[in-house]
């Protein structure tokens, strides 16, 4: 029987302020591991916290109900071992956060460190560990003007923090300036200018619904037979890579074992890949591009992205005059790619200037039509949200609900 | 378990100083098979042991998990290390009486006395029959089997052992013309597996015919139409859009909640009334304790139109001076409780079905739910089957809509209340904690001015 052995050590300290006060402090460590057995063809997975031994009994227990599959093996890798922090070196960090949040009772931060230690190998000879650690920050501005969630950001390293207190304190002071306004000035040809944040969301959903191998092979992704064909407008570029340090979501191999690499969803509008896990590359006639993500929930092996970075355009945000910027947005697509975005929060500019704000309202329209004819503007200025980098993004002739 | 609880019930004590603190220890057996294009695509079986422990000692607490033995003392130890930073004052909770005993939760047919093949099977074959259906085009889904028992004990010396079976069950099919892409979803929560397998068999029989009429259907044009919708969207209107507001840690960790959803506010009309009621634990959202040992109490979140009570947790009542009434809850062992429902439905009222529809002069009937979400007063939700009913009857399908809107102008708009009663066991998610059995349900209602996201 060949196997390959997964353990994931997950380690997640969880800090929630409100104001100064402290609200919630945990630290949560799970010790996973799985084993997905092929033998004669057929693969099962078990999963749990026991010993291998017991965890092979069960696997053998059931392999005559598994299914039969193939693909390419993986190829040998060996990754050297880092130091785990404890969680006593956080104690400075914390006292940073406090001393920021003096006096500031109408907001909320969550503060998330989170490590992962995985180890895999398999019986063909793969052996491979990784290390994971980032932070992540949410800002959760409250008081009677709104409720709305902002995210400041996220990051590898605590010297974000410094940069995530500057860019609020700045949102607030210009928020509370603004004056509020009861209805869009909607006009059909307005500009709407999706925040870094709310491209983010935008970008989030299209990957997930159309470049998962497991869509594209169902056919179920519209983008199933368009692989090298112009969709959306030359100025759009997806990249996925897993190699930049500076991001969250970085990792030498996927969860079956195959090396992650650098490559294109999206070049210049054309569609240039999927994101696939072996069993999908087989079916689709080519190389696995290590995208496969166990979900335990589901116990399947799932496909998703690692860090994406949308390529910025030439033009600063600064050249535009009268434009609605939705600052924090929902986007819900259907898998024919229409859309409603839900924007509990825009700002209004006339003449390149912040006169207003306007709350909770709907627009309506194609994912395909914005990113191509109806697409205008893209900015130079990007964002880092942990694991996406992602510019302001523009453009015109959408239905307002 | 016998032994967890003698190792527990020795090491909570070393916790007796502190203001509270308390134990949960999870012993799960999983199994989970999944299904992708035509075939099984996993079967996974999984067996863990989780606990976390909770310690208060100021404000806030500490919270600590652990997988095994050798761990218990170290998860203490970091547990009572996070309860250290709180500075604020003492949370004064309320003393409840000490519990002791083991609950077994009942079913005809719990999962673990059917063989894995008969599983197996029955998936296979369903599989088979929807993609008889030539507009097919993919499905995905996941069958997903507990069984798990949960041991609890506090600082009040509370021992309480609680075991049950669950199946979740759901079947995402897409159905394709060209280049049309429309969504179905099958699906199933519950403890009992010969009712899981006709339940499913009905619903793919539906979603079969269904499917074919609706890939021919038309889209409607975005707009405001009166609606009827059934008891299982009316209980999905009454969980995601009024009861997780009722949620005590939602309003009083927000202080425009405290604005918005108070006691006494009148937010529908006369009609309308709203119960979370986790007593009768035939139901699957029903339990003997919450996560926190503490029984559950009938709430009447919404009486005539009038917002009447909330839930909650033990640290949510002490701040806010009200009484705890068994509603903290978590998914895992390896999380703190939080303020969760159990079983949320509209009271039915004296209307039938058929009168509701007839009423409608150019609107939709609506059926099912197929997901979605709500932030504070907005709601989103993708119905499952929507209908055009013009002139009182129901003429034929349409593609997939989505309803928008308000949830307290919705409530207002609520004409009409059926006098028929369907509840139903689904999985609810909350601060990351996904999937808690729950049930929700009601009559039908005839809602006015509902906002909808067609074409």
């Amino acid at each position: 029987m060949e196997y390959e052995i997964r353990e994931v050590l997950r380690g997640e300290n969880f800090f929630k302020f409100r104001g100064k006060e402290l609200e919630e402090a945990r630290r949560i460590l799970k010790k996973e591991k799985f084993i997905r057995g092929v033998k004669g063809g057929k693969e099962v997975f078990v999963y749990g916290n026991g010993s291998n031994r017991e965890l092979f009994k069960r696997l053998r227990k059931i392999i005559n109900y598994g299914r039969e599959v193939k693909y390419i093996s993986p190829e040998p890798l060996k990754i050297e071992e880092e130091k785990r922090e404890r969680l006593s070196e956080l104690k400075s960090l914390f006292s940073r956060i406090q001393e920021v949040l003096e006096d500031r009772k109408e907001i909320e931060v969550y503060f998330y460190e989170i490590l992962k230690d995985v180890k895999m190998k398999s019986k063909n000879g793969f052996e491979g560990r990784y290390i994971q650690k980032y932070y992540k920050f949410y800002i959760l501005l409250k008081g009677e003007k709104n409720g709305d969630l902002i995210q400041i950001g996220s990051g590898r390293n605590s010297k974000k923090f410094s940069e995530f207190e500057k860019s609020y304190r700045k949102f607030v002071r210009e928020y509370r300036k603004l004056p509020g306004r009861k209805g869009l000035p909607y006009k059909k040809n307005i500009l709407f200018i999706l925040s870094p944040l709310s491209a983010f969301s935008l970008f989030d959903s299209l990957i997930y619904r159309f470049f998962k191998g497991s869509d594209v092979v169902q056919k179920v992704s519209f983008l199933f037979d368009k692989l090298n064909e112009k969709i959306f407008n030359e100025k759009i570029c997806i990249l996925n890579d897993p190699s930049d340090e500076k991001l969250t979501n970085s990792r030498p191999f996927d969860d079956e074992g195959t090396l992650t690499r650098k490559f294109y969803l999206v070049k210049d509008g054309i569609i240039g890949g999927f994101l696939l896990n072996r069993e999908n590359a087989n079916i689709l006639g080519i190389k696995p591009n290590g995208c496969a993500y166990f979900l335990p929930k589901m116990g399947m092996m799932w496909e998703n992205y690692h860090n994406i970075k949308i390529k910025g355009g030439k033009d600063s945000i600064k050249i535009l005059e009268d434009y609605i910027l939705l600052r924090d947005s929902y986007f819900d697509i259907s898998p024919s790619g229409e859309f409603v975005i839900t924007c509990p929060l825009a700002y209004i500019f006339k003449r390149g200037k912040k006169m207003g704000y306007v709350k909770s309202f709907q627009i309506s329209g194609n994912v395909f039509h914005i990113l191509s004819k109806n697409l205008e503007f893209i900015s130079r200025e990007k964002e880092n949200f942990g694991n996406f980098v992602v510019p302001f993004i523009g453009f015109k002739d959408v239905k307002f609900i | 378990m016998e032994n967890w609880k003698d190792i527990l019930y020795k090491e909570i004590k070393r916790l007796k100083n502190t203001l509270y603190s308390d134990v949960r220890l999870d012993e799960r057996e999983e199994l989970k098979i999944s299904f992708e294009k035509e075939v099984i695509k996993s079967v996974v079986q999984e067996k863990s042991i989780i606990g976390g422990v909770r310690v208060y000692k100021s404000s806030g607490y500490g919270f600590a998990s652990f997988s095994n033995y050798g761990e218990i003392r170290d998860a203490l130890k970091n547990a009572v290390y996070l309860a250290d930073f709180y500075r604020g004052e003492k949370i004064k909770f309320k003393e409840m009486e000490k519990v002791e005993g083991d609950f077994t939760y009942p079913s005809r047919n719990p999962p673990s006395r059917f063989k894995i093949q008969d599983k197996f099977e029955f998936i296979k074959n369903c599989i088979e029959e929807i993609f008889e259906n030539k507009f097919i085009i993919g499905i995905s889904g996941t069958y997903l089997e507990t069984k798990f028992k949960r041991l609890f004990t506090n600082t009040e010396e509370s021992l309480i052992l609680q075991q049950r079976e669950e199946i979740i069950f759901y079947m995402q099919i897409f159905a394709g013309k060209k280049d049309l892409r429309e969504k179905y979803l099958v699906y199933y929560a519950g403890r009992d597996f010969k009712e899981f397998k006709n339940s499913i068999n009905v619903q793919i029989k539906k979603a079969k015919d269904y499917l074919s009429e609706l890939i021919k259907s038309p889209r409607i044009k975005t707009g405001i139409y009166d609606v009827v919708i059934d008891p299982y969207l009316a209980g999905v209107f009454a969980h995601e859009a009024v009861g997780h507001l009722s949620e005590a840690d939602i309003v009083f960790k927000n202080k425009s909640m405290e604005k918005i959803f108070y006691i006494g506010r009148k937010i529908g009309n006369k009609l309308i009334s709203i119960v979370d009621d986790g007593r009768n634990v035939k139901n699957l959202g029903g339990y003997f304790y919450d996560d926190e040992g503490v029984k559950p109490e009938k709430v009447y979140i919404l009486k005539e139109g009038e917002i009447y009570g909330r839930l909650h947790s033990r640290e949510s009542a002490a701040i806010m001076g009200e009484n705890p009434n068994g509603h903290g809850k978590c998914v895992q062992a390896s999380f703190p409780p939080i303020v969760r429902m159990s079983c949320t439905y509209i009271e039915p009222g004296r209307e039938d079905k058929e009168s509701l529809i007839s009423s409608l002069k150019n609107g939709l009937y609506i059926e099912g739910n197929m997901g979605g979400w709500t932030e504070i007063e907005t709601f989103c939700f993708y119905p499952l089957r929507v209908w055009k009913v013009e002139k009182g009857k129901i003429k034929h399908p349409l593609r997939q809509v989505i309803l928008k809107g308000n949830v307290f102008e919705t409530l207002k708009n609520i004409e009409g209340i059926s006098k028929d009663f369907i509840m139903q066991g689904i999985d609810c998610g909350k601060g990351g904690q996904a999937p808690l059995p729950v049930s929700y349900g009601g009559p039908y209602l005839l809602i006015k001015n509902m906002k909808v996201c067609g074409e």
